[in-house]
Order: C-alpha cells, then sequence, then structure tokens
C-alpha cells in the first residue's frame, strides 16, 4: 500500500497529529460504539477521516484485527491479534503456574 | 467495553488526573475507562497506567520536574514511590491485573478462572479463618478481576461463589496454592459456576415448608477419632471401643483394658456414646456433622443444605443429646464447609458429615462421608475430619402393592394381602413352610387393604430369609383377597435391585360369598 494522497487541508491538520492522539481518539470511537462514553472533543475530521481508510471495518475492530502503521497513524494495517490478547498473553507469561492440589476423597 | 490494556487508551485530565502537589494519582470513569461489571472486562491495568505514566513523565515538562510515582517488580504488581499514592478507593477499584504496595498498603489482585454464569453473579470472600466470620463481597459481580486490600490480613483469603439455584465453588488460597503469606502480587484462582440442575425449590420455599422447616444440622465435638487404647485420654476423645462402638471421653484419666465395649474400660477415665455415630449396615460409623432430615429425600435434603450454605446467620442448631457432645461453635452458613454434592443420581455427603432421619426411598443413592478411624481426627481450624471414607447403605428395594378398587372397597378389617417367597430353600409358596418375606425392618410383609397404594421394600443386599443367598433377585407371590367383594387372587412377581417396582393387584369381584347373620 503507497502513501495515501493528501487530498484537502483536513488531511493535512490530521497529518500532523501525533500516533498517541490519533490512537486514543480511536480508541474512543470504539468505546462509544461499544456502548461507553460519547467521543466528544477529538481531532475534527479524524473519524470521518478514517472511516474512509482503506482497512477500515469497524470501529469495534480497533485493537482487535487492526490499527495504525508506527509511523504513519493515518494509515490502516491489519492486526494478527487483539491488543487485548497480547496482554493477556504476556500478563499471564509472566504470572507463575497455577498449582493444582490432588483432591481428597 | 473493553479492559483498557494499552497506554494510548488514557490520557491526562480524562482518564487520569495526576496531581503533583498533593501527590496523588487518579483514575476517572470517563472516556475510554470504565467500571462496570464484570472486572475481567472493565478498568485499567496497573502495567498501562505505569506505561501512560512514564511516557507522560517524558513529554510533559510540567510532570517531568518531580519524582517518578510508580516502580514496577513486573508486569503484574509493583509499588507507588516517593510519596504517591491513589487519589481514592475509586481509583484502586479502577485497577485491573496487578497487586501493588501503597505506603502502608498492600493490595493483591484476583483474577478467577473458569466462567461465572452470570455477570450478576456476585462472589464474596473472607479474610480472617473461622466459621463466625463475616464476609465481604468482591467490588464487583461476574467474573472476578479487580484488587482488594489485605493489609493485616495476610494469612487467610476465601472467596466464593454461591448463587442460589446454581453449584458453589470456593477456594481457600493459602492452602491450595501452599502460600505461606498473601503478598501485594496477582493470583489468579478457580471459581466458575453453573446452573444446578438439582436445585428445584426456591429460597422461600425451603424457609417456610415442609420437610424442609424440620431440617438441622448439629455440629459435634470430639477429637481423635482412634481406636481404643491402654493409655490417657482428655476430654473429648472420641474412640472406637473393642465392639466397634464410637464413645465419648467424659472425664479425662487412663483407659487399662480397651478390648471390650466401653462400658468395660477399666482404669480412671469415665465414657459415654458418641452422639455421631451411626449405624450403616451392620456396622457403626463417626460423623462430626449430624443433619437431621425431617423425612425428606436425597434431592430435598440437597435444597435444603444448599439453602443453608448461603444464610449470613448461625446454621449450627447446637440442640443435640447430650449436651456435653455439642461443638457450641457459631457456624455461619455463607462461609461453612461444603454439605454434599450430587454425583449422578447419588448425594455424596460432605465430610464427617451423616444424614439421619431421611425418606426411606432414598436409602440407595446416600453416600454418607464417614470419619476414618486413626487418621488423624479432625483439623482443629475447619473441624473436617483429616481423612474419610464414602459408605453407603445395603440396598433396599422398594416399590407399591397396587390393588383393585374391589379389594379397596372392601372393609379393612375383611381383606389381607401377604407376600411370599415363590421359592425359597425353606419352603416354596403352596407348602407348608411357606416363607413370608420380611420387609426392610425385619417385619412380615403382610396386612390389611386399607388403601389402593401400599409401599413395600425388601433389605435386597442382606435378606437371606430361610437360608435364600441375598444379594439376588427374589421371586415372590403376593395373594389377596377380601370377602364379600373380591374373591382371591394370586400374583407372582421377582423383586430386583431397583426402587419404584409397581406390582399390580387385581381381584375378580366376588359373587358367591355368603355367611348371612
Amino acid at each position: 500500500m503507497g502513501k495515501p494522497e493528501i487530498t484537502d487541508k483536513t488531511e493535512l491538520r490530521l497529518r500532523k497529529l501525533p500516533r498517541k492522539v490519533v490512537r486514543y481518539w480511536c480508541f474512543r470511537y470504539r468505546t462509544a460504539e461499544q456502548g461507553g462514553a460519547e467521543a466528544r472533543g477529538g481531532p475534527a475530521g479524524l473519524k470521518e477521516f478514517m472511516e474512509g481508510r482503506e482497512g477500515f471495518t469497524s470501529w469495534s475492530q480497533f485493537g482487535v484485527t487492526w490499527d495504525v502503521r508506527d509511523w504513519e497513524p493515518l494509515v490502516i494495517k491489519a492486526r494478527s491479534r487483539s491488543i487485548e490478547v497480547e496482554w493477556n498473553t504476556e500478563a499471564m507469561s509472566s504470572a507463575r503456574e497455577l498449582p493444582v492440589k490432588a483432591k481428597e476423597v | 467495553m473493553a479492559k483498557i490494556v494499552d497506554p494510548d487508551q488514557l490520557n491526562q485530565a480524562t482518564e487520569v488526573v495526576i496531581d503533583t502537589a498533593g501527590k496523588t494519582i487518579q483514575l476517572l470513569v470517563a472516556g475510554n475507562l470504565s467500571n462496570a461489571s464484570p472486572g475481567a472486562t472493565s478498568g485499567v491495568t496497573l502495567q498501562a497506567l505505569y506505561s501512560f505514566l512514564k511516557e507522560e513523565w517524558k513529554s510533559d515538562n510540567a510532570l517531568n520536574k518531580f519524582r517518578f510515582p510508580i516502580q514496577m517488580f513486573t508486569k503484574t504488581d509493583g509499588q507507588f514511590i516517593n510519596g504517591w499514592t491513589f487519589e481514592d478507593a475509586t481509583s484502586r477499584n479502577l485497577v485491573r491485573d496487578a497487586g501493588w504496595t501503597e505506603g502502608a498498603n498492600e493490595y493483591a489482585g484476583i483474577i478467577s478462572l473458569g466462567a461465572f454464569d452470570s455477570d450478576l453473579d456476585q462472589a464474596y470472600y473472607a479474610n480472617v479463618v473461622g466459621y463466625d466470620q463475616s464476609t465481604t463481597d468482591f467490588d464487583k459481580s461476574g467474573n472476578l478481576n479487580e484488587a482488594i486490600l489485605i493489609t493485616g490480613f495476610t494469612g487467610y483469603l476465601k472467596p466464593f461463589l454461591r448463587i442460589e439455584a446454581k453449584t458453589y465453588a470456593e477456594y481457600d488460597l493459602l492452602s491450595e496454592q501452599g502460600l505461606a503469606l498473601l503478598e501485594p502480587v496477582l493470583y489468579r484462582l478457580p471459581l466458575a459456576n453453573a446452573t444446578d440442575l438439582n436445585i428445584t425449590e426456591t429460597d422461600a420455599n425451603v424457609d417456610a415448608n415442609a420437610p424442609y422447616t424440620g431440617m438441622k444440622i448439629n455440629f459435634l465435638a470430639g477429637t481423635g477419632f482412634t481406636t481404643a487404647a491402654a493409655t490417657t485420654y482428655s476430654i473429648g476423645d472420641v474412640v472406637q471401643d473393642g465392639a466397634g462402638r464410637w464413645a465419648y471421653c467424659t472425664g479425662a484419666g487412663t483407659v487399662t483394658t480397651p478390648g471390650g465395649a466401653y462400658a468395660s474400660f477399666g482404669g480412671t477415665s469415665t465414657w459415654e456414646a458418641y452422639s455421631g455415630e451411626v449405624q450403616i449396615g451392620t456396622s457403626y460409623y463417626a460423623f462430626n456433622r449430624i443433619l437431621s432430615a425431617n423425612g425428606g429425600t436425597a434431592e430435598e435434603i440437597y435444597n435444603w443444605m444448599q439453602r443453608q450454605l448461603r444464610k449470613t446467620t448461625d446454621i449450627n442448631a447446637d440442640d443435640s443429646t447430650p449436651i456435653g457432645q455439642r461443638s457450641g461453635e457459631i457456624i455461619n452458613g455463607n462461609v461453612a464447609a461444603s454439605m454434599g454434592y450430587f454425583l449422578g443420581t447419588q448425594l455424596i455427603t460432605g465430610a464427617g458429615l451423616a444424614v439421619t432421619g431421611f425418606d426411606a426411598n432414598s436409602t440407595n443413592v446416600i453416600t454418607q462421608t464417614a470419619i476414618d478411624v486413626d487418621a488423624g481426627g479432625v483439623d482443629a481450624l475447619t473441624f473436617l475430619p483429616i481423612a474419610t471414607t464414602g459408605v453407603t447403605y445395603p440396598f433396599t428395594a422398594a416399590g407399591t402393592l397396587e390393588f383393585s378398587a374391589n379389594l379397596v372397597a372392601e372393609d379393612d378389617a375383611d381383606t389381607r394381602y401377604v407376600m411370599y417367597f415363590t421359592t425359597n430353600p425353606g419352603g416354596n409358596f403352596d407348602s407348608a413352610n411357606a416363607v413370608i418375606v420380611d420387609d426392610d425392618g425385619g417385619i412380615d410383609i403382610d396386612g390389611q387393604i386399607t388403601a389402593g397404594s401400599i409401599p413395600w421394600d425388601f433389605a435386597y443386599t442382606t435378606n437371606a430369609q430361610g437360608g435364600r443367598t441375598p444379594d439376588t433377585n427374589a421371586d415372590v407371590t403376593i395373594v389377596a383377597q377380601g370377602l364379600e367383594g373380591a374373591q382371591w387372587v394370586l400374583t407372582t412377581y421377582t423383586i430386583t435391585k431397583n426402587t419404584g417396582q409397581t406390582i399390580s393387584i387385581n381381584a375378580s369381584d366376588e359373587r358367591n360369598y355368603a355367611n348371612p347373620v
């Protein structure tokens, strides 16, 4: 996938957003779609812009099946595992084995 | 909603407020951060918060000039440092997948493994040993993922999941995982439930209706549970004497001749019959919990048991005799040990618990879990036996005799039914030595026809009348008659190792009998 074309002033403005800000608001849009707090006050045009990008499926899938590139946060990349699955795997690998005691009969 | 696991899901002043003056971190239910139940799918991991703070400390000049607030030891445990704390309890309740130290306070993270049947199922925990202790609800219902304060309570933690009409779960964290003390880290433990198909009554019905209202449980005193020996005993010691009976020491002292019945013990100690003794078949077994079933069936008993285990009040009737053998302990139901469970159709009682006075039709489906002799007695803290053995009763076949209307309509005094062995070494039916079948209590099955349906039972495992072989099917012949209304009738049947056996006896109408007065 090549660089996205810069077509208007909105995208120019959005291109200046740090990846952290883009991802924060993508998570807010996801939260809102899942019934959480409304996503008010985000960068103007970001939601609509991302919804038009190649690879966008739904906001509920952000962090699950798609994410944004590290160096180009307005470009969508596919995820092989959700961030929750990655965390759970990581967290559980650092936790010790659950001891199992034989049940007395 | 989802658990926050990525620092990019957090933003200063929305989800996180950092107060450098007060040195507090406040988490707010706002933006991406939710505190909804279950905890497994809300909140923020401590690692995500820590990572967020690191990024903020790097990029925010207003923060960079202050000492950093948190040190992580692993991805799932850390400590607040440099005088920092959480702002409030809400902030702590929002943390997931972690335990931590915060000043003098320690918090352990608790994650349940397995699935709760419903997000509304509320688990609770006890953090002090003892059946008289109160419990604390977890902050959220459903699958657990939250931290609890363990300061001052590092020696015991037992979460419970006991929901009406669902299977129960509990887990003694320290003993099950071999821990000496709780630490401010993350613990995972199995805790799950599902619909309990053996619960058929509501709490309201169990609390209000017979036979439940007549049921009770007594927790008994007693230690040791050893074979009587020539030694010194203390009050409260329980022994099995040379006759196989159980005895309770009422006066400390010696036993010098332990070989016979306890009444014949030589020495200075004194003894009385142990009230936790129950005869099963021809042997005697010891128990330290006696559930009086008030004629209830196994299913009714189980319904009552489970109801008691969710009461926050004392469930120990403490009215057994003799008084001196009562435990006198307060046993709050919601922290009491399991009283039993169903394995298929079999009700297995809890360790050291005997059910008495139950419906005879349930005899074959109850396994009593007796205290093993010479196996360590009972645990001093839990009062539960160290070792137990499941004991079943000799099988009692049972069923009903169903009589035709003309037999039932006759005056009772003019009727009779008798059950004989069709074939028997002592004498077959239709011979002078014919043997009448005994019921489970050893009484002849021989009586008046007082109802259309008359129950019967038979000691299938042990009946050896007339020299027959016990524990085999029994061919029987039932004869019945009236005088003026029903003719003499004979019915044959084979008693098998089952309950619910129906034997129909249908007599023809009597048209020829006459006894003029």
